[in-house]
């Protein structure tokens, strides 16, 4: 029989710890409920990852795979497409990031500071339902809102305005370089900034009221009030919200895929986009250059989860894994 | 999978040699149209690794008959691109749709102003007259870079102007087919367009069904192709073709085409499900009477057939249409069927008939390993130069410095290996 470990508590008692084998008998029920769960990861999330071997292969929709090393990775590397797409990736989602969060923290302060109750569970409500909207419905109706055409109506309301001659081509405010970032900002702002609040105004209720009696005695006006005392409690959870949705990073995809466009590639292209096209948008794909692209893809996204993790540490004192 | 595909399978070695198969075929008795599949034979080399049960077709110009009687203008006047662009700048300027509003229409509106796969143009060949924005031999042999062209360049400095003169509706860029030609038969015609380049044949009775279906003056004229386009373009057969399994033994391949090809050409039962349908359910030889928008008694219309005659049904997805096909165009096939069902549609017999008189065939396709690889980058790089200089009126050549510079050498690469050969 195995010999148990032994253990010494903060009291000075001598513990026995049992031997594993004896353990795991002892918590047999609740690892033949954890077995289901724990075959099914290992099918769906680690078995796939086998298929990251095919980055250093030729793999083509048909016929054998043939081992090319580093092949892909320096055609990658190599591609000015590539390096627009990462760069894209990075601009878009950070600011992205920045925005909405910047957005929603402003919309839940002013949520917290109305008195009507029946006012504010109404505007929650409305500024929650776009979030519940597809992007590909969201997608349809910017489009036809933004369109250049004479159906516009965005370019409709600014020829009435003079701001377009009569006789003018309406702005493609989707297909121009120096639009469709703005717009596509604008957009991310309308759908996600709701739900955004959701978190904010969890942390905004559980301030303590007497933080703001006090800042009444002491005559603070209303601004000052959200400046000294609602700011600073939203600054730890707007961290953690930042801290955590940097991981996420690049995973941009469905937001760009519905709204870009061949017109503006330079400014909206990301790295999921690209992967899409070079293994959907061509007639013999190469799967083993889809498959190494997508493998830098989540190298960098690890080392990102990774640099969160101790900036997490630094800030919370615990890490998000 | 379209010709171009085909070219860029070629050189894989995937594609199984079905030459012997398909000149031993039972269907071979009831071959109309053998030069379809003796082209496809060209392009392997004097082997067939692929079947073509139809043949290209292509695009024509279709032009709204009610837009062009309230501008008082005539098709027969319609004869050079200058006649052809004055019509679309009047579609656009006055008011053809006649909700008193000028400039809230278009002239055309298409899929893009380049289509991916060959032959390209299809869309708006009357902009891109004799230019090829692909890989093209010439009449001595030798394959250039027909995007890099004068005449390709001269294509994109007419879409420029067209696009800033509003006669091509801007919507176009992004615009994919379904979206494009629901704009051109809303209706709503506020934004919609008076001509539209579609598939010839099965299409021009189709798009007649949609006006009438959409309210609107059903009559579309077929243009003939103006001075500078000489003839339409049918593109190459699309072609279906069997994997080769590399085990040297044709056992499994030979019964992949004998019961699949074989029956898809057999002129009857299966055949028959492939052009029209299942039995009863798409057509039907059995008695029946139906009636086509029952409630309005001016598009309302009463069929009545008897029994063994063959018959379309009621469309299951618009009770108010005829079914039209299932996947092969009858007029298309390269075979006949023998079992003499036939669609009685006069509007796809004219359509069928005015594209073969009007027609030219597409240059062939390119076979180059170092295209099929980056046929794609490539593909991304002519966009990018033709949105430059159609969206943002950018100069030609610098659009094309541009693509030369990000994938001259793609395309020298290409070029070596096409002339290689």
């Amino acid at each position: 029989m195995k010999k148990s470990k032994q253990a010494v508590t903060s009291t000075g008692v001598t513990v026995r710890e049992k031997p594993l084998g004896m353990r795991i008998w002892n918590c047999r029920g609740y690892y033949l409920m954890f077995l289901p769960v724990f075959i099914f990861v290992i099918i769906m999330n680690y078995w796939p990852m086998l298929g990251i071997r095919y980055a250093f292969y030729d793999y083509k929709p048909v016929g054998q795979p043939a081992w090319i090393g580093l092949g892909h990775f320096t055609k990658m590397f190599s591609t000015s497409a590539f390096w627009t797409a990462f760069r894209n990736t990075l601009e878009l989602s950070i600011i992205r990031l920045l925005i909405t969060t910047f957005a929603s923290v402003i919309v839940s302060v002013f949520l917290n500071e109305m008195g009507n109750l029946l006012a504010k569970k109404t505007l929650q409500t409305v500024i929650y339902l776009p979030h519940f909207m597809s992007w590909a419905v969201v997608a349809s109706i910017f489009s036809l809102l933004l369109s250049p055409s004479s159906t516009g109506m965005i370019n409709g309301w600014l020829r009435d305005l003079g701001y377009i001659a009569q006789d003018q081509s309406g702005i493609y405010f989707l297909a121009d370089s120096k639009w469709w970032r703005p717009i596509f900002y604008t957009i991310n702002i309308w759908k996600e900034t709701g739900w955004g609040t959701i978190i904010f105004l969890a942390t905004l209720s559980g301030i303590n009221p007497e933080l703001y009696e006090a800042a009444d005695i002491d005559g603070a006006t209303r601004m000052q009030k959200i400046r000294f005392v609602t700011f600073p409690a939203l600054s730890n959870t707007i961290i953690t919200v930042l801290i955590l949705n940097l991981a996420k990073v690049m995973n941009m995809f469905e937001p760009v895929f519905v709204l870009y466009n061949n017109a503006v590639y330079d400014v909206s292209d990301v790295i999921s986009t690209y992967v899409y096209r070079q293994t959907f948008a061509i007639a013999l794909p190469n799967y083993g250059y889809s498959t190494a692209v997508g493998l830098f893809r989540s190298l960098v996204g690890g080392i990102l989860v990774l640099v969160c993790n101790w900036a997490s540490k630094k800030t919370r004192g615990r890490g998000i894994v | 999978m379209p010709a171009d595909m085909y070219a860029q399978y070629l050189p894989t070695g995937m594609l199984w040699d079905m030459t012997d198969a398909y000149d031993n075929a039972d269907f071979q008795s009831r071959m109309l149209l053998p030069g379809i599949n003796e082209a496809v034979r060209e392009k392997g080399n004097g082997r067939l690794y692929g079947f073509s049960p139809t043949y290209g077709n292509g695009c024509v110009t279709y032009v709204k008959k009610a837009w062009m009687d309230a501008l008082g203008i005539k098709v027969e006047d319609i004869k050079t691109y200058d006649d052809y662009y004055a019509m679309l700048k009047r579609f656009h300027d006055e008011d053809p749709d006649g909700n008193g509003v000028n400039g809230d229409t278009y002239g055309v509106v298409a899929a893009g102003f380049i289509g991916n796969e060959a032959p390209y143009i299809n869309y708006l060949p009357e902009f891109w007259q004799d230019a090829y924005p692909g890989f093209i031999q010439g009449d001595d042999g030798v394959w250039t870079d027909g995007f890099q062209s004068d005449a390709s360049k001269a294509a994109l400095l007419r879409l420029q102007q067209a696009y800033k003169d509003g006669v091509i509706d801007p919507e176009t860029l992004t615009a994919s087919t379904k979206i494009a030609r629901e704009k051109w038969f809303s209706n709503d015609q506020t934004g919609s367009s008076g001509a539209y380049t579609y598939w010839a044949g099965r299409w021009y009775q189709t798009l007649t069904d949609y006006f009438v279906k959409n309210d609107l003056d059903p009559e579309l004229v077929m243009l003939p192709p103006i001075e500078e386009v000489g003839a339409y373009i049918n593109r190459e057969a699309p072609v279906w073709v069997i994997i080769d399994d590399g085990d040297g033994d044709n056992a499994r391949e030979q019964a992949i085409f004998d019961k699949f090809f074989e029956t898809m050409m057999d002129g009857d039962v299966v055949q028959t499900l492939w052009t029209y349908g299942a039995e009863d359910v798409h057509w039907s030889v059995h008695a029946e009477e139906f009636v086509t928008n029952p409630d309005d008694p001016e598009k309302r219309k009463e069929y009545s057939y008897e029994e063994g005659e063959f018959h379309l049904k009621l469309s299951l997805t618009n009770p108010n249409a005829l079914w039209a096909k299932n996947l092969f165009d009858p007029n298309l096939v390269v075979c006949e069927l023998t079992n003499g069902y036939g669609d009685p549609s006069e509007l796809l017999l004219q359509g069928s008939k005015f594209f073969s008189e009007n027609s030219k065939d597409a240059p062939m396709a390119p076979i180059s390993e170092t295209y099929t690889n980056e046929a794609g980058t490539i593909y991304d790089a002519k966009l990018a130069a033709v949105t430059e200089v159609v969206i943002n009126g950018g100069d030609v050549d610098a659009a094309m410095q541009t693509y030369v510079s990000t994938v001259g050498g793609i395309i020298d690469q290409c070029l070596n290996d096409l002339n290689a050969q």
